[in-house]
């Protein structure tokens, strides 16, 4: 499409030897593949594991009850108090991916040198506040390990899970009762109170990356 | 509760502009409209400006509505998108360029007679939809942090690429008969078919963002998985058909004379040796 240049010969193409089509076929796919890297780095300079926010909003607190010594009290999870937090929502009735959850996240914060764990800590926030108390949270989140369990009720909760994205609908059983379809996000929080990046439950498993994640907010990257 | 989770068709179609999409597309439709203008008509007809104007509201409706939006909680309306970037806008953009018409020249001309190669267009492609689909550790960084911004991207232009060596818009660098063209369909397509195979019959959900979505319309996310195995493996039919298509001409030709011939118009008068599928 450049007047005055040569009219190509479309015969070269096709008298192409495979290897040389097969040479440049793997320089191509080192190109795509180096050029999503480039994008990915541009992104975020670190590699996290985690799916990154573009841009960092600050999360929103969390108020709600907690038990404390045996008695529901008021708890308030406020971003930006020092501290880089998980935060998890799920019910204590959950068959699966809410334990999976707790328990990787334990996991990984065992994989944390003591002063890393001293600033760390996973809120998990219930969406079923109709059973789940503040002591049956407690009971359920001490026993996957240090997790601050929180109730918040109606309508205080639609708003928090808005604001971190998260949906959530009650699913009558067949046997009857119900259980909660629910967003298994898991949203790291850096100390400045800021969302960084969330991991899903399938990516928790893979401790050493995601304490990478954890470490290099934690660093104040 | 929750977000909405059974939209409607006008609520799934209500405007959302995604601004260095739109003005992708209507760079390409200013580009299209240049070209079609200046055109003798008989070179370029209207029929194909149709076609085109087809896939620019294909790829509108799946880049500037709220579609994108609802992708969050469905992975079939996910893989919708991506396959009408992949395997409908294409194929339309493709047939609505005036093949024979567009001359590229110079290094334009040799850089597209190179990714037009089947082989450089079928290793991108298979790496496109493999590298994203297939769940494999070393790749969970990027696949994540690419999955919403890049990937559709990398659909449309796989797909364009894709069909751009089926069809041969530009014969004057794409010197490939029917034979390797329809090699190259039949191959391209296969990656995409086991993927879709996988989606379909897989007992758990596997894409990472979906195990523990709110689905829309009242799905769970391995029904969802399944729709989109079937979304997948549809889209994958038309290219598949007409690889066959290709490949039966090449047959045909072969039969009739014994010879099969690289490219679709022999040389008057010139007998032609067989030449090795490459």
């Amino acid at each position: 499409m450049t007047p005055g240049a040569p009219v190509p010969d479309a015969s070269a193409q096709a008298g192409r030897p495979w290897y040389a089509s097969l040479l440049v076929a793997a320089l191509a796919v080192l190109l795509l593949l180096g050029g999503v890297w480039a994008y990915t780095r541009l992104k975020s300079p670190f590699p996290y594991y985690g799916t990154t926010f573009d841009e960092p909003q600050q999360a929103t607190a969390v108020s709600g009850l907690s038990a404390v010594g045996g008695k529901a009290a008021p708890y308030t999870f406020t971003p930006g108090e020092g501290k880089v937090t998980a935060v998890f929502f799920g019910f204590t009735h959950c068959p699966d991916v809410c334990p999976a959850t707790l328990a990787y996240l334990e996991r990984a914060r065992k994989a944390m040198t003591t002063s890393e764990r001293r600033q760390f800590q996973v809120v998990f926030v219930s969406l079923d506040p109709d059973r789940d108390s503040p002591a049956r949270l407690n009971e359920y989140a001490r026993y996957f390990g240090s997790a601050q369990g929180v109730q918040v009720k109606e309508p205080a909760l639609a708003a928090l899970a808005r604001s971190y994205a998260v949906s959530y609908a009650k699913a009558p059983l067949p046997g009857g009762g119900y259980q909660i379809n629910h967003t298994s996000a898991t949203f790291l929080i850096d100390a400045s109170g800021k969302k960084r990046l969330l991991w899903d439950v399938t990516q928790l498993s893979d401790t050493n990356r995601v304490v990478r994640d954890i470490q290099h907010v934690m660093d104040g990257a | 509760m929750t977000p909405n989770l059974s939209p409607t068709l006008l609520e799934l179609l209500a405007p959302r502009p995604d601004w260095p999409w739109l003005i992708g597309i209507l760079a390409a439709l200013v580009w299209y409209a240049l070209g079609f203008v200046r055109a003798p008509r008989a070179q370029w007809p209207v029929w194909r400006a149709a076609l085109f104007g087809v896939a620019t509201l294909a790829a509108l409706i799946v880049t500037q509505t709220a579609v994108t939006d609802f992708t969050l909680n469905s992975m079939s309306l996910y893989m919708t998108r991506l396959m009408v970037l992949a395997e409908l806008v294409p194929p339309l953009v493709v047939l609505g360029l005036p093949a024979g018409y567009l001359i590229p020249r110079g290094r334009p001309a040799q850089a597209l007679s190179w990714l037009l190669d089947p082989w450089v267009a079928l290793s991108l492609w298979a790496v496109i939809i493999i590298f994203w689909n297939v769940p494999a550790g070393f790749s969970a960084s990027l696949v994540s942090n690419t999955a919403s911004g890049l990937l559709p991207t990398l659909y449309l232009l796989g797909g364009l690429l894709s069909w751009a060596v089926v069809l041969r818009p530009l014969p004057s660098v794409q010197g490939r008969g029917y034979g390797n063209r329809g090699w190259f369909g039949l191959l391209s397509a296969l990656p995409m078919m086991a993927v879709a195979a996988v989606w379909l019959y897989s007992p758990r959900v596997l894409y990472a963002p979906y195990v523990g979505a709110l689905c829309l319309w009242n799905t769970t996310p391995l029904q969802n998985q399944v729709q989109s195995g079937w979304v997948m493996m549809i889209a994958g039919l038309p290219g598949m058909a007409l690889a066959i298509g290709q490949l039966m001409l090449w047959l045909i030709a072969l039969a009739d004379s014994g010879t099969v011939y690289e490219s679709e118009e022999e040389p008057e008068g010139q007998e032609k040796a067989p030449e090795p599928l490459s």
